[in-house]
């Protein structure tokens, strides 16, 4: 598939190429401008080409292509364990917030397991890499397997592709995956909502980074309608656990999904945005 | 007898014709005549061996008796010569037949037919012509399927050439958006000029009306009998954006045909199912006995992003807090029956209607909007609200339907089903 810019250059989108991706590169239109910031998802789909880098760029959240329609999904709320200054999550807490969920009649389901990963720059020239974001994240949830997100935090860009990019990526190697980690554990059925308690391991350790937790509020789909009642919940969560006197709380934190270009409607981006978010939090709470 | 020499010379130049026709380039058509031709022939191959063999018996049967010139002897030699003769065409017959692959063309994955034909059916019935794949189906189908796929035919032929008998049988009316309404008022002046007055209404658009200018915020969509489970199947593929796309073309249309006067009273009358739709909260469907009337029939809740064909009026969400609602909408739906008929519907609407803050109102008793059921051990909303006093007067409609829509469903309470209790 070929595409050709205002200027006259062309482009030329690799065989197997996600669809998806290419909508949401050039968004509904097909101009090409003169680019400030030349967005690294870019770089690294179009390879290496000099000449491409300067003919292509990315629209403002604006231009986000609407979520495909095929998805009605139930909204999911992403809390994290925040500890209390001075202590470190162990695994202790984490049997402990099982049980908490069992002791509020949490049926258990199965497991879960969703991966992050963290990509950065490869560049030729380093002093160039100040102009490149070095927070791309690469995120697979287990309820899209056929689905890779990659989330551009400081440019609020979230991207929904096909699994198949990694590969692409590999291929092109222009980023390259630092680090993985996965969020892993187990599910239960409280009713009409779900819940899944993981723990954050990176990839070939055992070492416990953090807990974190899914919400999901099944009959309804609007962030909007739901908020109430999922608040609501994170009391009732928060009271249960706080009976246990541990070193630390869940905390849930919003983010503004409007600066991402996502609808009221809820999506898998959704998901992959609060990942993201959830993700610099964990960071930082390590640093401090 | 004297017809056996030739037979013989007969058959014997029928093989070379026949090996001589036979091409792989044939079309099907020819190849199945051709086909049907050879197993006639091998079947009168066969009863002529058999009768052969007849003949051979009663000449031995002469020679065993005394008194006979070596005429039987004749006849046997004679017999054996034509017998050898038949039983050899018949195995080139069935040679032919075997390469043309009849005998095995369930075995051989390449026939030259390009097809897995079975010529005999599973209820016995042997077919000749399959050589289209559309009718190899047929012909491979029983005489069940056969009538089915004919129906099939009939009907889309009907649908195709007969469009109004369609509309007026089996055509969707999604009667009663705004928009549409007030052309269905111009239709049918005489019936809706009670609108502006707070008297009871009698016929269902009437019904609709008052209601749909109480709650803007819902939307009522109405179906004949079948037609509503065409919908709820579609429900599960479908996405909100379509349904809101196709439900906007399909009041356009309605609007028409209404502008012309032709099918309005017509529709109304075989309204049997009522879908209030508030999006993002719930989907009720109500069900009309006798269809046209407004007497209600049965009641049930999902959530708006459900489909599939379980969604109808006596059907159960999958989803616990709809469930219970629904089991609760079934208990105020006899209680509003039970105290006068005709306001039923009406009552019934009007208090589904107080369902939009299902989500967000909390309970007036504890002030919390999730506890768990004491008795399902579920977390839930409230999902109670009373419906005794809650059918009308005339005062309190005229007062709601100028206010905003948030104040009108607000002013019912809500509860738990634990924080409930008869008295309140």
């Amino acid at each position: 598939m070929e595409e050709k810019g205002e200027n006259g250059g062309r482009v030329r989108i690799e065989k197997g190429f996600n669809q998806l991706l290419c909508r949401f590169v050039f968004g509904s239109t097909t101009h090409y401008q003169k680019p400030v910031n030349v967005s690294p998802l870019t770089l690294a789909c179009f390879c290496s080409d000099d000449v491409l880098q300067d003919r292509v760029s990315i629209l403002p959240p604006t231009g986000q292509p609407p979520p495909s329609p095929a998805e009605t999904m139930p909204l999911k709320w992403l809390l994290h364990w925040q500890p209390n200054a001075g202590t470190t999550v162990n695994s202790q807490i984490l049997s402990e917030v099982s049980q908490c969920v069992e002791s509020i009649n949490g049926a258990k389901e199965g497991r879960w397991k969703s991966t992050l990963t963290f990509y950065r720059p490869v560049l030729r020239d380093q002093t160039l890499q100040a102009e490149y974001p070095r927070d791309c994240l690469g995120i697979s949830l287990q309820e899209q397997p056929n689905k890779y997100y990659f989330i551009l935090r400081s440019q609020r860009i979230v991207l929904e592709a096909d699994s198949t990019i990694q590969m692409i990526m590999e291929k092109l190697q222009s980023y390259k995956s630092r680090v993985s980690l996965y969020f892993e554990g187990f599910q239960y059925q409280l009713g009409d909502f779900q819940l899944r308690v993981g723990k954050v391991v990176p990839t070939h350790s055992e070492n416990l980074r953090g807990i974190v937790m899914e919400v999901e509020y099944l009959p309804i789909s609007s962030l909007d309608k739901s908020r109430q009642i999922m608040e609501d919940f994170v009391d009732i969560w928060q009271e249960t656990v706080s009976k246990r006197s541990l070193p630390g709380h869940f905390m849930h934190i919003e983010p503004n999904f409007a600066e991402y270009g996502l609808s009221d409607h809820y999506t898998s981006q959704h998901t992959a945005v609060q990942y993201a978010i959830v993700m610099a939090q964990l960071i930082a709470s390590v640093r401090n | 007898m004297q017809q056996q020499p030739q037979a013989p010379v007969a058959s014997a130049t029928q093989p070379d014709q026949l090996e001589s026709c036979e091409t792989t380039a044939e079309a099907p058509p020819k190849q199945v005549a051709l086909a049907m031709e050879r197993l006639g022939q091998a079947a009168r191959l066969i009863a002529d061996v058999r009768l052969g063999a007849d003949r051979l018996l009663e000449a031995l049967f002469i020679a065993a008796q005394p008194h006979q010139s070596n005429k039987p002897l004749h006849l046997i030699v004679n017999e054996e010569a034509t017998m050898r003769q038949h039983l050899q065409d018949l195995r080139a017959v069935g040679r032919q037949l075997e390469e043309s692959g009849v005998l095995n063309s369930l075995r051989s994955r390449n026939n030259s037919w390009g097809l897995h034909m079975p010529l005999v059916c599973p209820d016995g019935a042997v077919v000749a012509y399959a050589w289209k794949r559309q009718l190899a189906g047929q012909a491979g189908a029983s005489a069940v399927d056969r009538t089915r796929l004919a129906l099939k035919a009939f009907t889309d032929q009907r649908r195709r050439f007969f469009p109004h008998l369609e509309d007026e049988s089996s055509g969707q009316t999604s009667g009663v958006e705004s928009g549409v309404s007030k052309k269905h008022c111009s239709s049918q002046a005489s019936t809706l000029t009670h609108k502006e007055e707070p008297s009871e209404e009698k016929t269902l658009p009437e019904v609709l009306l008052r209601v749909e200018k109480e709650a803007p915020n819902m939307r009522i969509f109405t179906y004949q009998h079948l037609d509503w489970l065409k919908r709820a199947s579609a429900l599960s593929s479908s996405t909100n954006e379509n349904f809101i796309e196709s439900s906007k073309e399909n009041n356009f249309q309605t609007s028409n045909r209404l502008r012309t006067g032709s099918l309005g009273p017509v529709s109304a009358d075989q309204i049997a199912a009522v879908e209030l739709l508030v999006p993002s909260v719930f989907r009720a469907i109500i069900s009309l006995h006798p269809a046209g009337s407004i007497e209600p029939d049965a009641v049930a809740f999902f959530s708006p992003d459900e489909g599939g064909s379980y969604i109808h009026s006596r059907g159960f969400s999958v989803y616990h807090v709809f469930r219970h609602l629904t089991e609760h909408a079934v208990k105020a739906l006899q209680f509003f029956l039970g105290i006068n008929t005709d306001t039923a519907l009406y009552n019934l609407l009007h208090w589904i209607c107080s369902y939009e803050t299902l989500f967000t109102k909390s309970c007036c008793k504890c002030g919390r909007l999730l506890t768990i059921d004491k008795q399902s051990t579920l977390l839930l909303p409230p999902i109670i609200r009373p419906y005794r006093h809650s059918f009308t007067t005339k005062a309190t409609v005229t007062q709601s339907s100028f206010s905003m829509k948030d104040q009108s469903s607000h002013l019912v309470p809500a509860y738990h089903v634990g924080c409930y209790s008869e008295e309140l």
